[in-house]
């Protein structure tokens, strides 16, 4: 039989370069079904931990940072939070609740985006909403967004919906310039929305680039500027402004000033309200025109999750204990789910992460060794480019990403992971909530607004996205704060904000962080691990700080799409992008818009997952040899 | 005192460019911005020294939520104080602008052949209620 | 700084204030875009560049032309977050914004973290966009100088040789962040990967078409939209010795800083979260770049001007300035808290 190369290179909608290449068997009419295992290759690297080596630590999480401008605050806190663990120095309340509305904020803004503007169209054609009708399409955003007054405080009526399309006629269509439209799969037959479904997804696609450039606020108040916002090893740069008006040359003050504290609040609210309003009945509406997408996508079902989201009020003495120190009270779980089995969660431990290169470009021991061992060497042996025919090959090294495994098995990390952890520990009342929404929204009758899908089918393309949406969901009113809910005796919860702004006159930063770094011979001899979940999963930095000059010997990184996006391993055992296309039937071979669907859900960040290299194969951890007798 | 010195120096300015308005030149703009030396003091000098008049006209943003644009004649018949907020009601920019009124806020010519287009089938709806 | 420019009295401008004429009076109608909003967003716009008011015809004519000049948009050795603060200034809702006018002004006919084409559709999308000429081609990240050594592969082609091709028929080069600008953090010590510049590699390709640079780790959103729209408005804007529109790069970030004064007068911050810190003391102890760097973060700042780096606390780590990862300062150390070397008094 032949079987028909299906490759999309490069993958767009994604962060960073990717390339797919599958095998279909043909069906004879166009179309085909995916039988085996896909290849999965990153093709850029730069190799930013080796760059690392010989700098000064409090330096590296502005590096760190620069792996993924999207991801960018969860890189950077990594990084701070390796380094504090590496000098056992523990932060203000103040601190962890910024650090917390922070990573929040990245998780809702990536989300939300993600979806909109990432994914949304793998769903939605745009030339169908064109002929929508904008009546009905006004009829339509009452009954699903009833609460979403974008139309100068109202609810938007067909005059709104007409022109939504006189703007995409005049903008696009007329003009013969589709922009980052054009040469899309419209009219696949695998879009199944109607043309004013289109049109109202399509309009909160528009309407959410401005939601998110407000929303970012939070972080331009608390780190200055974004992407890239400043940290800082210790504690937060910023600090409560001693002048409450606006800064001036005369009057001095910080950002954390009435106007700037209000500004917070403000973005706080606008996620709160547009996750409520938009996001999540737009999530259902989508997953009530694909509900056979929770067949397809699934992967081995090992789920990780390093957890995320200390609480700081369990903190008992401010600076010699720390919110990160009560792994019990992370809002995200700590844990390792096994084959689907969502009746226990193990205890994760860092010492069982692996990496192995057996197909990826690096030299020397292909055997799986924890971060801080393993040698790496770059060593590109693909393809030629710029040649005819580029093609990869399972039996070679085909990536410059590694494959991470944990305790030897390939593990999917992210939203699907946070949500059947959550539901797993079932312990704090965010756990139980989850099982509610699951059990209403997911489980339960479309005469309740459920989409009426088996719990099991959560491993699945349509599964990721709706967990993605839930944990949205849990975090936006983590942060704003929660009211109580008592038909599911869910009590409130403050939220984050309202408990740092009563906190606001306490420390933002521990000198000592500082201090200690300037008498490196003090330092303790161990290796530090950081991690944090990022918005696409768990995320862990490994550093070793030289304890006579002070300076950085070793740096490793393993995270989120790394783990998810990687390459086989020595044994042969596809990653979990690679697992979860077996089965897929695409329509159209040349128009592999099925692929797309499952390799979108994971929400891939490559320029996160190839930073991960270590050129010059030197130990990671080498004790007492000086940093320069390595560098050689 | 520099603030002294700076608000003179604007104020030199004002004149000559109401002079030459008055002559039937074009309306003018200073650009506070951009203005060397115009710090806190010097600008509530500034304020001050040209004061407020009769007339003030603003522009909401297209949802309504904030004013965007707020001009207030100053004491001085032609002198117009403008500033602009963002959308979080900051300041982004002050200008000073010498004109009978700003332009900003006249509709356009283009926008009233517009109107008078736009306004055509309300009037016949009127004449449909009245006929019923 | 700003004392010192009391003596120049003489730079205050008074200019004409702009009329629209009828034409792009009717385009705004057409785009459902106000006409007032449109001059207040072009008014500010302006007011931040330090263009004169005189420039707002010309830059309205660029923002509302019947076609949109094409941009093809190519990622290289790079992390998006140029693009992310790039997408930060993009709005359509209201239509009031400039940056709103921006996407639809321009036809960004090739991004592959936006475009709705992928793989195959992408790539002869590329093709078609870049067979035409003229187009204004927008390159982020640094490219490996060797196109053999695989640090960059897409669709089976090298970074070099996707950019050679791209560049091929454009009209304007615009390198967007410090890694397209100056080989930025893939260069940064010891350059794992043989990354260089876009500069660096349009030499090696002997490829010679304007270039404009944007540095910045990113550039502020809209000194990245800003340059494209000044541009289209007026062809190419005036340079700096390191091709950066000398508008936004004319000036160090301390000159512009609400902390300078403390600078001088103290009291400036010794640690983070100290009494001067809580009120705004100077940062320079703290490692502060600000007086070696030029960037409009103390004027435009970011996010409708809510904040920046040093606002928020932190000291500015030079990232529009070439190799600012790998600066010496004090006592020959590298590093962003480390102060820099001299005296810096003015």
């Amino acid at each position: 039989m032949t079987i028909a190369n299906i490759i999309i290179d490069p993958v767009t909608r994604i962060e960073g370069h990717l390339r797919i290449q599958a095998y279909a068997d043909p069906d004879g009419h166009g179309g085909g079904t995916i039988s085996k295992p896909a290849l999965s290759s990153s093709t850029m690297v730069r190799g930013i931990e080796r760059i690392l080596q010989g700098r000064d630590p409090r330096d590296a999480w502005s590096f760190t940072q620069r792996i993924c401008g999207v991801c960018t605050v969860v890189h950077g806190l990594t990084s701070v939070r390796a380094v504090e663990n590496a000098i056992n120095v523990k932060v203000p309340k103040n601190a962890d609740y910024i650090r917390n509305m922070m990573i929040g904020g990245q998780f809702v803004h990536d989300h939300v985006m993600h979806f909109y503007h990432l994914h949304a169209l793998d769903w939605v054609d745009i030339v169908s909403a064109l002929s929508a009708d904008p009546t009905a399409t006004a009829t339509l955003a009452k009954k699903n967004n009833p609460n979403y007054k974008p139309n100068n405080g109202l609810l938007p009526d067909a005059a709104y919906f007409q022109a939504q399309i006189n703007k995409l006629k005049t903008g696009l269509v007329n003009r013969g310039q589709l922009g980052l439209f054009a040469n899309g799969y419209w009219g696949h037959v695998a879009y199944k929305l109607t043309p004013e479904q289109n049109l109202l997804l399509t309009s909160h696609y528009l309407e959410a680039l401005g939601w998110a450039r407000e929303i970012v606020k939070l972080h331009t108040v608390f780190g200055g500027k974004d992407p890239h916002p400043s940290l800082v090893v210790g504690g937060m740069p910023c600090t409560l402004s001693a002048n409450t008006g606006a800064v001036s040359e005369d009057n001095g003050g910080t950002s954390l000033n009435t106007a700037g504290l209000a500004a917070v609040k403000a973005a706080l609210d606008r996620m709160k309200s547009f996750v409520d309003q938009v996001y999540l009945p737009d999530v259902l509406l989508v997953a009530r025109g694909y509900k056979n997408w929770a067949d397809f996508g699934a992967t081995a079902g090992n789920f990780l999750s390093y957890g995320e989201f200390p609480d700081p009020a369990l903190v008992r003495t401010e600076m010699v204990d720390g919110a990160i120190d009560y792994p019990a009270g992370y809002l995200f779980p700590q844990g390792v789910i096994w084959a689907n089995d969502l009746k226990r969660l193990m205890p994760f431990d860092q010492a069982k992460v692996t990496e192995n290169v057996a197909h990826a470009w690096y030299g020397g021991s292909t055997a799986a060794l924890h971060p801080s061992v393993s040698t790496t060497t770059l060593q590109y042996t693909g393809p030629q480019p710029d040649q005819p025919d580029y093609m990869l090959d399972e039996a070679d090294r085909y990536s410059w990403i590694k494959s991470p495994r944990y305790d030897g098995k390939p593990m999917e990390v992210g939203p699907l992971a946070h949500i059947l952890t959550m539901y797993a520990r079932n312990t704090l009342a965010t756990d139980r909530l989850v099982r509610k929404y699951v059990d209403t929204y997911w489980c339960g009758t479309a005469a309740n607004g459920g989409l009426a899908l088996p719990f099991a089918k959560l491993n699945s393309t349509l599964g990721r996205i709706f967990s993605r949406m839930l944990e949205t969901k849990i975090i936006a009113d983590q942060m704003a704060g929660r009211a109580a809910i008592s038909n599911w005796s869910i009590p409130a919860y403050a939220g984050w904000y309202p408990l740092f702004y009563a906190n606001r006159s306490g420390k933002y930063f521990n000198p000592k962080a500082f201090t200690v770094l300037a008498s490196p011979s003090t330092l303790p001899d161990k290796v530090g691990f950081g991690f944090t979940e990022a918005p696409r999963g768990a995320l862990g930095h490994w550093i070793k700080i030289n304890r006579t000059t002070g300076m950085i010997d070793h740096y490793q990184c393993v995270v989120a799409s790394q783990w998810n996006a990687g390459p086989r391993d020595g044994a042969g055992a596809p990653g979990p992008y690679e697992q979860s296309l077996v089965g897929h039937k695409l329509a159209a071979l040349d128009k592999p818009l099925e692929v797309l669907r499952t390799i979108h859900s994971f929400d891939p960040c490559i320029g996160c997952a190839v930073h991960v290299l270590d050129p010059e194969g030197q130990p990671l951890v080498t004790v007492d040899v000086s940093h320069l007798g390595r560098l050689v | 005192m520099r603030e002294e010195k700076v608000v003179r120096h604007v104020l030199l300015q004002v004149e000559a460019a109401l002079d030459q308005l008055g002559k039937g030149g074009s309306p003018s703009t200073i650009d506070l911005r951009q203005v060397p030396g115009l710090e806190a003091k010097a600008y509530q000098l500034l304020k001050s020294r040209l004061g407020s008049g009769e007339v003030s006209a603003s522009i909401a943003t297209s949802d309504g939520v904030a004013e965007t644009v707020r001009a207030a004649e100053t004491a001085f018949s032609g002198v117009w104080w403008i500033t602009h907020h963002n959308g979080a009601g900051d300041t982004v920019t002050e200008q000073i602008e010498i004109c009978p009124f700003p332009a900003i806020f006249a509709a356009h010519p283009e926008e009233i052949r517009d109107s008078a287009v736009r306004l055509g089938p309300l009037c016949n709806q009127n004449a449909e209620v009245e006929a019923s | 700084m700003q004392r010192s420019d009391l003596s120049r009295e003489d730079a205050t401008e008074v200019t004409p204030s702009p009329e629209l004429d009828a034409t792009i009076v009717r385009r705004l109608g057409d785009m459902g875009v106000s006409r007032r909003q449109f001059m207040a967003s072009l008014t500010r716009m302006a007011s931040l560049l330090a263009l004169p008011p005189s420039m707002l015809p010309q830059l309205a004519m660029a923002a509302t032309s019947p076609t949109k000049p094409s941009v093809v948009y190519m990622s290289f050795q790079e992390c998006t977050g140029c693009l992310e603060s790039m997408v930060n200034s993009f709005a359509f809702k209201g239509g009031g914004t400039i940056e709103n006018l921006l996407l639809n002004v321009v036809s960004i006919d090739y991004q592959e973290t936006l475009m709705a084409a992928a793989g195959a559709q992408a790539e002869h999308q590329l093709a078609s966009s870049t067979a035409k000429s003229g187009y204004v081609l927008v390159v982020d990240g640094s490219i490996p100088a060797s196109a053999n050594s695989g640090y960059f592969v897409s669709g089976g082609r090298s970074g070099a040789e996707r950019f050679r091709s791209a560049a091929a028929n454009a009209g304007l080069i615009v390198a967007v962040g410090t890694c397209a600008s100056f080989g930025g953090l893939p260069k940064a010590d010891p350059n794992p990967t043989g990354a260089v510049s876009i500069k660096d590699m349009m030499a090696s390709l002997g490829i010679a078409k304007p270039l404009i640079n944007v540095s910045g780790c990113p550039p502020i959103p809209e000194v990245i939209t800003g340059t494209i729209l000044l541009y289209l408005a007026s062809g190419m804007p005036a340079l700096d010795t390191l091709l950066r529109p000398k508008t936004f790069y004319g000036r160090t970030v301390h000159s512009h800083c609400y902390r300078e004064e403390s600078f001088e007068d103290g009291p400036r911050v010794k640690a983070f979260d100290d009494a001067a810190s809580r009120k705004g003391g100077c940062l320079f102890d703290m490692g502060c770049k600000g007086p070696v760097t030029k960037a409009a973060c103390s004027s435009i700042k970011w996010n409708q001007g809510l904040s920046f780096p040093i606002q928020s606390g932190h000291p500015c780590m030079g990232c529009t300035e070439p190799n600012f990862w790998d600066r010496v300062n004090k006592g020959g150390k590298k590093g962003f808290y480390v102060p820099l070397a001299g005296s810096y008094d003015d």
